[in-house]
């Protein structure tokens, strides 16, 4: 009896003696920040981890270097689950990147690695346990479905016609579990420069679609020419000693995950410093979703698209060739 | 007996006050949790291990925390909105079997913890098999795993369950190993796997595996044509080699044996070919693209074999790759077929040199369908003018399954002789004017690279009239525009023509249809628009800068008609430019599922939807009936759909 009075003394003690008040300057806990989309279309899946930290002006970097991330004993899997079995368990080890030019805190960086192959329209978990903290962060999603383009197709012997007065329409079946789809082409084109020719492609993005909340087995949309025209101009460099031909281009779909829908649709929102971040990671931040892209290779553009990447106001100093394979007949 | 009896008293009042206090604080509406369940575990032990003493433990730790809560609840009262606890996993896990040795395979099934778990808030666990201090596995929601103890001794395993946020529970067992023998695990490598006859093949049992007894200690033996007669006897070296007189894919056993006398078999399978990399099969094909009427050439002139040019080589080949051969050991590089089947067909060429020999290549040729003509696809824009009038015509919805819509050349026969209009060739729009009253039939051709070729025609009428007329484009809706022919009557812009316009968004106010729903009814006579579509924002009726006339623009209309204010001179081709057509309407008013929608009225008359309502709420129409000799403004119910015209804004 005599413990049970001094336990209930040291209850009260501790119920009714908190106090209320939060101390704003004490270290925080480490939370970690995760990117993980799954690529359907590989056999290798990548995620990056980092954490976060404390300070009064993010452009001053941590104190310790260590504290933009993880030690590289931190344990990270993914699990397959199916009918609420685990079926498949790959963990995911560090791998050295190299790094962008810029400031940077410290002199290693990684990503993490993992060798398998994702299935579609399943339960995938992500366990993520930081040793050093003892902390455990926690995620999981459903992968996209496989679809198919619809149109265009027969690149063999169709060619893609991109002028404004005929807009390109792409059709595809529904991706079940995706929220998003990209558009978009993959130009395959040579540079010449004096004696030596390189082969190059460039991703021309050309829209997102949200689909939140889609019933429709098949979606369309119809592709602004002029941006495509536009996009180069502004990605490709303008250098006069260069010459480049169109060779061929790609049709390119990549649907997105529900999680990845919701998150990009949040960064488009444009908001700098936006407190209500999308996030899917428990005892964390970050997206955990997956992806899968569809492309039919080879198609050509037809002459007047050729003669517009030539000489169109949009794109004529980036030095195409026409459809005679000469700029101005030379 | 005494202390039996005193025991059994103090239990009974333990579980009353256990009971009252759970009563009281159910009464007050406090949430009952378990508390230190890891304290009520000990307790357990203690009676295990202490006899009636840890009972004595139990009891008094049972009363101990009923003082606690009780004195808790007091000072600080019950909250009834209180969040549910954090949930506590509680550790459990089955071992099967119970016991074994180092060959054992134990199975450990923790979905009893796992299951306390959600998919958004899992528990998860993870296993340290020699309570060593390291978790040999890492946390996972499965909670089902295998492990297998490789030295005997004693081990105590340890199981741990927590949730994301950290609550955590264990649970513990000690098993012992015995020492186990095991079979020894034959592996062997074959150096090449495949080759053809002349090649001696060199097999290694190097990769056989014992758990108890090293390679050195295993004797190995070899069955090289799978016939179940071991060719070899048992030896110590783990290599050796052996040829083959034939092709075949040959099942190659090796057993192995380990100091226990205890065997096994492995098995793989060797390809032993007639191949011979030195010959390089090349192959091409002349039609690209090829169709199904193409007989397609193959050449297999450019083939050689390596370091030998002048080796004479030999040409069989298999059209599908069914090994079915349709030429075989020919001379003659060249081959040819009619394929005649449409998509992917593979082809199989083999080389084969003078010792029999040979390379094999697989060519694939994709038939494409013969080559289909285009679709003529002629749109009048302005179907009805004058001689003033210019007409726009234009093959934008054509099409063909072979060709860009951009290869196909455009033909025009405007007069009707028979002859394409040089002026006009290439062009996939044009603008006419016809100096005459009158209609003219107009063809338009269109012809793909291969000159395949399709025509459509449709007629251009011209009437007598001096009124202004022009051309509206509605950009709404699908990929091409729809084209409606205008009148400037007075000084304001009426179409001639009834709207076609359907919204396709879910979320709009309202929708159109044909007469009867039939499209053909479309074409001709436009849509017909619930009376929503004249006053509605989700989305407007008219395109752009036009809008559903009021009564007052149609009564000003047949003023600024004057003389022309006829029902006849209103009808199509009339003097009134109008070009009337008698719609006719559907009723919605029917309750009935088999009369709800009720359509009338088609080439008797036509009733125009104006866009405001007089002054107790009621609709009106504007009404042209020839066969009542009609044409005025009538009030109607909002029940009936008519069809729309539009009018300029001013």
């Amino acid at each position: 009896m005599r413990y049970s009075l001094i336990t209930a003394f040291a209850c009260i003690l501790v119920f009714s003696g908190c106090e209320t008040e939060i101390d704003v300057v004490i270290p925080a806990d480490p939370t970690p920040v995760v990117y993980c989309i799954l690529d359907q279309d590989s056999p290798v899946q990548y995620l990056r981890l980092s954490r976060s930290y404390l300070t009064d002006n993010a452009s001053i970097p941590p104190d310790e270097p260590d504290s933009i991330l993880f030690a590289r004993a931190t344990k990270v899997a993914v699990e397959e689950v199916i009918d609420g079995k685990v079926t498949k368990r790959a963990f995911f080890t560090p791998v050295d990147i190299a790094k962008d030019s810029g400031y940077f805190p410290r002199q290693e960086h990684w990503v993490y690695r993992a060798d398998f192959i994702v299935k579609p329209e399943t339960d995938y978990r992500l366990i993520i346990y930081i040793d050093e903290y003892d902390q455990i962060a926690y995620s999981s999603c459903y992968t996209v479905g496989n679809f198919e383009i619809i149109n265009p197709l027969y690149s063999e012997v169709r060619y893609i016609h991109m002028l404004p007065d005929h807009n390109l329409s792409f059709y595809w079946t529904k991706s079940l579990n995706a929220a998003i789809y990209q558009l978009g082409f993959v130009m395959h084109y040579l540079e010449m420069k004096e004696d030596q020719t390189l082969e190059k492609e460039i991703l021309i993005p050309l829209k997102s679609i949200f689909y939140l909340q889609a019933t429709d087995n098949l979606f369309s949309y119809p592709i602004n020419s002029t941006n495509f025209y536009n996009y180069l101009a502004e990605t490709l460099p303008i250098d006069p000693t260069v010459l480049r031909k169109c060779m061929t281009i790609d049709a390119v779909i990549i649907s997105g995950g529900e999680e990845l829908g919701y998150y990009m649709r949040i960064q488009e929102a444009g908001q700098a410093f936006n407190l209500m971040d999308y996030t899917n990671i428990k005892n964390g931040i970050g997206i955990f979703s997956s992806k899968v892209l569809r492309r039919i290779n080879g198609f050509s553009l037809t002459e007047q698209s050729i003669d517009t990447l030539a000489y169109g106001h949009a794109t004529r100093q980036l030095n195409f060739v026409d459809r005679t394979g000469t700029r101005d007949g030379r | 007996m005494v202390v039996v009896m005193v025991v059994m008293v103090m239990v009974v009042v333990m579980v009353v006050m256990v009971m009252m206090v759970v009563m009281v604080m159910m009464v007050m509406g406090c949430r009952i949790e378990v508390m230190c369940r890891g304290d009520f575990a000990v307790a357990h032990s203690e009676v295990r291990m202490r006899g009636y003493k840890g009972v004595t433990y139990l009891i008094m730790r049972g009363l101990q925390y009923i003082v606690v809560v009780v004195v808790i609840v007091a000072v600080q009262g019950c909250d009834k909105n209180r969040e549910p606890a954090e949930m506590q996993p509680v550790a459990y896990f089955k071992m099967m079997p119970e016991a074994g040795n180092t060959t054992t395979i134990f199975r450990f099934d923790a979905d009893s913890v796992t299951g306390q778990g959600t998919r958004d808030n899992p528990v998860m666990v993870r296993w340290d098999w020699e309570s060593d201090g390291t978790w040999d596995r890492m946390y996972s929601t499965g909670g089902e795993i295998t492990h297998r103890f490789f030295k005997p001794g004693s081990y105590r395993i340890i199981m741990e369950a927590s949730t994301i946020t950290g609550k955590r529970d264990t649970m513990v067992i000690d098993v012992g190993i015995a020492r186990g023998y095991s079979p020894p695990r034959p592996d062997f490598s074959m150096s090449p796997d495949s080759a053809n006859i002349t090649t001696e093949f060199t097999f290694d049992a190097g990769l056989s595996k014992d758990d108890e007894d090293s390679l050195d200690q295993l004797e190995f033996r070899w069955d090289f044509n799978g016939d179940q007669s071991w060719d070899t006897e048992f030896s110590r070296s783990p290599v050796i080699r052996h040829k083959y007189s034939d092709d075949y894919r040959y099942p190659v056993r090796l057993e192995a044996r380990d100091p226990q006398q205890m065997t096994s078999v492995k098995t793989n399978i060797l390809i032993v070919t007639r191949l011979n990399d030195r010959i390089v099969p090349v192959v091409t094909h002349e039609c690209w693209p090829c169709t199904l009427e193409d007989t397609v050439r193959f050449d297999a002139g450019r083939s050689y074999y390596q370091d030998k040019p002048d080796a004479r080589l030999l040409y069989s080949w298999d059209v599908w790759n069914d090994n079915l051969w349709e030429a075989t050991l020919s001379n003659s590089p060249r081959f040819k077929v009619l394929i005649g089947h449409e998509g992917k067909t593979k082809i199989r060429l083999r080389v084969t040199d003078d010792q029999g020999l040979y390379m094999d290549y697989i060519d694939t040729v994709e038939l494409f369908p013969l080559n289909s003509p285009p679709e003529t696809k002629l749109v009048i824009g302005n179907r009805i003018g004058n001689t003033g009038s210019r007409f726009y015509l234009h093959l934008r919805g054509s099409g063909d399954r072979d060709d860009s819509y951009m290869d196909l050349k455009a033909s025009w026969d405007i007069n009707d002789d028979g002859l394409w209009e040089s002026e006009y060739g290439g062009l996939y729009e044009i603008y006419i004017t016809f100096s005459a009253p009158g209609k003219y039939p107009v063809t338009a051709m269109m012809t793909d690279p291969k000159n395949k070729s399709s025509m459509d025609t449709d007629t251009v009428w011209v009437v007598a009239g001096d009124h202004e007329t022009g051309i509206l484009e509605d950009k709404r809706g699908s990929f091409l525009p729809t084209y409606y022919g205008t009148v400037k009557i007075g000084n304001r812009w009426w179409t001639q023509s009834n709207l076609k316009y359907s919204p396709t968004s879910k979320g709009a106010d309202w929708h159109s249809c044909s007469y009867n729903n039939n499209p053909g009814n479309y074409n001709r006579y436009g849509a017909l628009y619930p009376h929503v579509a004249t006053y509605s924002n989700n989305p407007v009726a008219c395109p752009t800068g036009w809008h559903v006339p009021t009564l007052i623009e149609w009564q000003q209309l047949m003023t600024d008609l004057g003389q022309d204010a006829t029902v006849e001179r209103l009808m199509e081709g009339g003097r009134s430019e109008m070009h009337v057509l008698l719609a006719g309407q559907k009723d919605y008013s029917s309750t009935s599922p088999f009369t709800k929608d009720k359509f009338s009225g088609l080439g008797e008359m036509a009733n125009f939807w104006t866009s405001k309502n007089n002054l107790t709420g009621q609709a009106y129409a504007w009404y042209v009936d020839p066969i009542r000799k009609q044409n005025r403004s009538v009030i109607v119910g909002k029940n009936y759909w008519f069809p729309i015209r539009c009018i300029k804004d001013e």
